[in-house]
């Protein structure tokens, strides 16, 4: 892996092939991080380009306060909530944290009982359905093992906040797998 | 044995204190192994596979940005060059001889349409030549 103080001047210079390495080594994470807070496939990828494309635009302007990958999750996260806020207006498959937790239905409709073939399968399910602040910290922690001071410089949450929705997210995950290994 | 709660379960984990061996710990605590399987699937990563090459998606979207741009600023450069010019010859008309001002004015009013249809053919030319002709 090359330095990233290097790469970084490299790109400022106009080098466009630096770039495209930093886009390789960054990748993942900001796939990872959009795909926990975007569901659909398509806009994944509209996402993911404009996530690079601001890092493109603002490297000037990173002084190295904090680690590069912060400062590209940190983008990833403001671009991919900005989405979710423009297309809030349409029906969304994801529920506000109260709504959520005051939710306690029953899943026994057919597509669910299919995914009970696969616990994996089945926990990335309920993952997907759980509030977006709920998925942001839960893939930050554990994907990208950000710590606590990272995920609130990514998401701007209180590190206090974030324990709390993970430990809250962690414990509503345990009971359905409860329910479900039963 | 004390039964851990499920906040300190998920500390112990956090810290891999598990995996230690810690002998407090009962083998048989139900929370503690549905603890254990949601930890192990929460770090996996998920299947997402992008149809396109991210690195090269992206620099193409960057440089087709910066020939837009490139254009912009060689377009408002020749208006401002082309501006600047008669500004130029008008004064240096009015300064030497009035009267030629007067007549330039009058031959523009008299040839406006072809001068207008000259300037909108030399815009459309260059703008199809940026478009589309190829650079190697």
């Amino acid at each position: 892996m090359q330095n990233e103080e290097e790469i970084i001047s490299r790109i400022l210079a106009g080098d466009m092939q630096a770039f495209k390495i930093l886009v390789n080594q960054y990748e993942k994470l900001v796939i990872h991080m959009v795909s926990r807070l975007i569901q659909n496939k398509e806009d994944i990828e509209d996402i993911c380009q404009d996530v690079f494309i601001k890092v493109y635009k603002n490297l000037a302007g990173f002084k190295f306060q904090s680690k590069l990958s912060t400062w590209i999750a940190q983008i990833a996260y403001g671009t991919a909530i900005n989405h979710l806020k423009k297309t809030s207006g349409k029906k969304s498959r994801t529920l506000a944290i109260a709504d959520f937790e005051n939710s306690h239905t029953t899943n026994d409709n057919p597509e669910y009982l299919l995914s009970k073939k696969n616990t994996s399968e089945f926990i990335h399910k309920e993952i997907e359905k759980l509030p977006v602040q709920y998925r942001t910290v839960l893939g930050l922690y554990h994907m990208n093992e950000f710590s606590y001071q990272e995920i609130e410089d990514i998401t701007g949450m209180p590190a206090g906040t974030v324990k709390s929705y993970l430990f809250r997210a962690r414990k509503l995950l345990k009971e359905k797998l409860e329910v479900y290994l039963k | 044995m004390k039964k851990l709660n499920d906040e300190e379960i998920q500390r112990l984990l956090e810290h891999n204190l598990a995996e230690a061996g810690r002998k407090d710990i009962p083998a048989d605590d139900n929370d503690l192994q549905m603890y254990q399987l949601l930890f192990t699937e929460l770090a996996k990563e998920p299947q997402v596979q992008l149809k396109i090459n991210l690195s090269e998606e992206v620099v193409r979207r960057i440089q087709i940005r910066k020939d837009a741009k490139e254009a912009f600023r060689y377009y408002v450069a020749v208006t401002a060059i082309i501006i600047i010019g008669f500004i130029y010859a008008c004064i240096a008309a009015f300064t030497f001889n009035p009267d030629t001002v007067t007549m330039a004015f009058t031959i523009i009013l008299k040839y406006k349409w072809i001068l207008i249809f000259t300037l909108i053919s030399f815009l459309i030319i260059q703008l199809l030549d940026k478009t589309l002709v190829k650079r190697v």
